[in-house]
């Protein structure tokens, strides 16, 4: 709590003036009932006197809520919450959090009128509602100000409450900052786990939803009828009411596969401190999920392990093989030093990769962008069009050595640069879960 | 806290129009045509409030604008004396203050389509009334009819002439009327080739009816019982009439297109009103013309006096949107709560100066409640509208009512409390001296300043 700022705001000059300028007019026209009208100003001049000062004392709570859409409008507060901090709330980006903040008059007389404003941190939109209330607390009584806010990517603190109160009189205010109990933080990026396929298809018919007409469930147009269109497809009742065919059209669904490419250089298996886990070991796990994820869902996915000198893959695939073969390279990465003989190239490991992609695949690279590579990677791929997802494990965050530091101001340059290229990037924290229930990749598909 | 709302919380605003109500009834109990003022400033306010709106909506409030206007002249010149006429100015300027802060303060935009219309309908107006003196100088309006019709002479020579006028106005008209008014660029051609076939046609039928008549009037001549087929034609009110009708609308046509071509060549990308200001202004000054000098008993002097005055106050009108145009600009303007206020405030003023001496009777009862009650009225307004203006913005017009509430009653008490002990203090002072003089009068006022500048200094 700050200082408290006491001001008198309602002088009563105007009053006074009311009160001389009725006097004179009424003295002027010789009018009594104007004299004894001028009396009536001087009771707001009386009634200004009586007020006071009087300190008041309000508590403040703040609660916030995550609604991700990305979670079916359940709410997600508790389950968003992280394990360590209370007052830590993760969301993803677009979501929206509800905050209730709850005033409430802890002192022994009435507030006539209690003025409130939240402390919005300035990157959140106010969406719905008001971080702003005027109220009349009873002693004990409690006042609720709900609004939403829009989530944006970072992290975003909310700031004490400004409390502003008036007397009765309204000419005395008081006013300060309230320290706020509870929720003061949101942390906002997206889970590794909600990472979904791009838009990356090819022409197989399969799940992915596209923005071409075709066959499928979901109605996309009505074109004009052209020779050689199925009769079924045929708008009839059109046809009945104007006698002119036309051709209804759904919207395609087309197959896509997805080649998960986990960076397994020599530099990934460093981590900040001992007592870490190095980004090989995250970015192992992250695509075994992401992998196990996109095959329960139908997709074609294959792994690519990027070494110093070349390459390991599995194929595209869903059948058990694949998935067997896939569990079997990752473990393998994991191990310093291990490049698989069977399926290994050899020169410059990102010119390999970019000659053997498929061109309709689409990409998720798990790197953790301790150095430039991955980032010349994801331009390189992106310039030939491919939808890039990155999960990038952060393994220079929470340290207190200069050298660390500075990797971390490279590294979120590099990531920054890896956005703009047009690449969804994930920066996936240390304290982030990688998460318990994976959601249906398939529901989540880009349409094209 | 930033400024998040212009507008007045609405538990406020509805103790503005509380206020406003009490302090007209006041008023009206004093000066009755306070309550005919009332609606014809709801007329102005919902006029200027109309021109912010869409076309339809700026020919509407552009029609209202003159017919309120001379509503409002019509009623200030009935009243008789300067005292109820300047009550009826009050209640029109109140009832409009009280719109302003219901549905807020007019934008630039829309006081510069008010200045427009009201420059229009004054023009017109002033048109009016030199019609009107035209009608008393011809001796009437069926004398001043009559005259029209006959105004290129009598004769075949007079009805030729009254031809050739009513063809050169249609097709001028025909000629003056914006393309764009009537057809899409890519049919500009095909426009202008029909025009033009129009006005050849007007041409030619003209002709052949000159022609025609000129050989009935020669063949008349040789042939006797073509007489009286000349004569009919010649001396028909009806073929009159359907000339000079022609000429007008055609003249009219001519008229608002120049206006309109004017106009549409100075909207700089800018979307233009002129067209709904001119369509609206012609019938909301037109129609209220034609209904008095249509209604037996009001002599056209009258009406020009009326029109006559009207167009003065529309010009006034025009000249006072224009400079409030600036200062709502600049946002300087007045807010709607403080324009309550004064109207209530000079309500009180005008009913407490027509009395001269206070005495113990029905009639200064009745102008001291007329005094008193607008004024507490007006102090209520002035306070309790400085409080909403603060709410509104520390924290926006959707307060809760609560804490307005308590606001509320807190000046409505002091207010109250103000009256009661006002009257009260009256009526003993005209108790004990029949006629209270003004200096004891502004002896107990001196008195009662001192007793609360005493307890400031105490309290302090």
């Amino acid at each position: 709590m700050t200082d408290r700022t006491v001001d008198r705001v309602a002088d009563s000059d105007w009053a006074v003036a009311a009160t001389v300028a009725l006097a004179g007019l009424g003295i002027t026209v010789g009018s009594q009932l104007l004299v004894a009208a001028a009396t009536l100003p001087l009771w707001y001049v009386a009634a200004d006197v009586l007020g006071s000062d009087r300190s008041a004392l309000v508590r403040v709570r703040r609660r916030v809520t995550v609604h991700d859409a990305s979670s079916e409008g359940v709410d997600a507060d508790e389950a968003s919450r992280s394990d360590e901090g209370e007052e830590q709330i993760t969301a993803s980006p677009g979501a929206t959090a509800t905050v209730r903040t709850t005033v409430r008059n802890d002192g022994s007389e009435t507030l006539v009128d209690l003025r409130v404003v939240d402390g919005v941190p300035d990157a959140l939109p106010v969406v719905s509602g008001s971080p702003r209330a005027c109220e009349t607390l009873e002693p004990l009584e409690t006042a609720t100000l709900e609004y939403e806010v829009e989530l944006r990517r970072g992290e975003h603190a909310f700031g004490d409450a400004t409390v502003r109160t008036r007397d009765l009189t309204g000419t005395i205010t008081d006013t300060w900052t309230a320290g706020v109990e509870g929720d003061d933080a949101v942390h906002c990026s997206p889970p590794v786990e909600t990472v979904p396929p791009g838009d990356g298809t090819n022409e197989y018919a399969g799940e992915v939803p596209t923005d071409e007409g075709g066959s499928g469930l979901e109605f996309y147009a009505v074109r004009e009828y052209e020779p050689g269109d199925p009769v079924r497809a045929i708008d009839w009742r059109r046809y009945a009411g104007t006698r002119e065919l036309a051709t209804v059209e759904y919207r395609a669904e087309r197959s896509t596969r997805i080649v998960c490419i986990v960076d397994a250089r020599p530099n990934q298996f460093r981590a900040a401190t001992t007592d870490r886990v190095p980004a090989i070991e995250r970015s192992a796990d992250a695509a075994g999920r992401a992998f196990e994820r996109l095959v329960a869902a139908g997709h074609p996915t294959g792994i690519v392990g990027i070494h110093e000198q070349g390459l390991t893959s599995v194929p595209p695939g869903t059948g058990p093989a694949t998935r067997q073969e896939a569990t079997d390279l990752l473990d393998a990465m994991r191990v310093p030093g291990y490049v698989a003989a069977a399926r290994s190239q050899t020169g410059d490991p990102s010119t390999a990769l970019l000659r053997s992609l498929p061109g309709d695949a689409q990409v998720y690279l798990f790197s953790s962008f301790v150095d430039d590579d991955p980032l010349e990677l994801v331009e390189a791929l992106r310039a030939r069009g491919y939808g890039v997802r990155v999960v990038a494990p952060d393994v220079t965050a929470d340290t207190a050595d200069t050298a660390t530091r500075l990797a971390a101001l490279e590294r979120g340059t590099r990531l920054a640069r890896a956005r703009a290229t047009g690449a969804r990037v994930l920066d996936w924290d240390r304290e982030r879960p990688l998460g318990a229930v994976l959601r249906t990749v398939g529901g989540e598909v880009a349409t094209r | 806290m930033s400024p998040p709302d212009d507008r007045l919380p609405t538990t406020v605003t509805r103790g503005l129009v509380l206020a406003a109500l009490v302090g007209a009834l006041a008023l009206a109990v004093s000066q009755p045509i306070v309550a005919a003022g009332v609606p014809i400033g709801l007329g102005l306010a919902v006029a200027i409030r109309a021109v912010g709106g869409s076309d339809r909506r700026v020919a509407l409030g552009a029609a209202l604008l003159p017919i309120a206007v001379l509503a409002g002249v019509a009623t200030v010149g009935l009243t008789g004396t300067p005292v109820a006429g300047l009550s009826a100015v009050i209640g029109m300027a109140l009832a409009t203050a009280v719109c302003g802060v219901v549905v807020g303060q007019p934008t630039a935009a829309a006081l510069m389509r008010t200045g427009g219309a009201a420059l229009c309908a004054s023009v017109l107006a002033g048109g009016s009334a030199l019609v009107a003196i035209g009608i008393d100088t011809a001796g009437g309006t069926q004398a001043a009819l009559i005259a029209a019709l006959w105004l290129t002479g009598d004769g075949v020579f007079g009805l030729l002439v009254a031809l050739v006028v009513a063809a050169v106005a249609v097709v001028a008209a025909l000629l003056v009327v914006p393309p764009a008014a009537v057809t899409v660029p890519s049919r500009d051609d095909s426009y202008a080739a029909s025009r033009n076939a129009l006005a050849k046609l007007i041409g030619v039928a003209t002709a052949i009816a000159i022609g025609g008549l000129s050989i009935l009037t020669v063949g008349s001549v040789f042939v006797p019982a073509l007489e009286p087929v000349v004569e009919a034609l010649t001396g028909s009110a009806a073929v009159r009439g359907l000339l000079a009708a022609v000429t007008g609308a055609a003249l009219l046509g001519v008229a608002v297109s120049v206006v309109i071509r004017s106009v549409w060549r100075q909207t700089d990308g800018r979307r233009n009103a002129v067209v709904a200001i001119v369509a609206g202004s012609m019938p909301g000054v037109g129609l209220p013309f034609a209904a008095v000098i249509g209604v037996g008993g009001i002599e056209a002097m009258t009406v020009a006096t009326l029109f006559g005055a009207a167009a003065a106050a529309l010009g006034v009108g025009w000249l006072a949107a224009w400079l409030y145009e600036g200062v709502v600009g600049r946002n300087e303007a007045t807010n709607p709560e403080t324009a309550v206020a004064a109207a209530l405030a000079a309500g009180g003023v005008v009913s407490g100066a027509s009395v001269d001496t206070a005495t113990l009777g029905l009639e200064t009862g009745r102008t001291g409640v007329a005094t008193v009650v607008p004024i507490a009225a007006a102090l209520f307004a002035y306070d309790v509208g400085r409080y909403g203006r603060t709410l509104a913005r520390e924290i926006g017009s959707e307060a809760s009512r609560r804490p307005q509430l308590v606001r509320l009653g807190w000046s409505g008490g002091v207010a109250a409390v103000g009256v009661l002990v006002g009257a009260l203090g009256m009526a003993g002072a005209t108790v004990l001296a029949p006629t209270l003089s003004v200096p004891a009068t502004a002896g107990v006022i001196v008195a009662v300043a001192a007793v609360v500048g005493g307890t400031w200094v105490l309290v302090r």
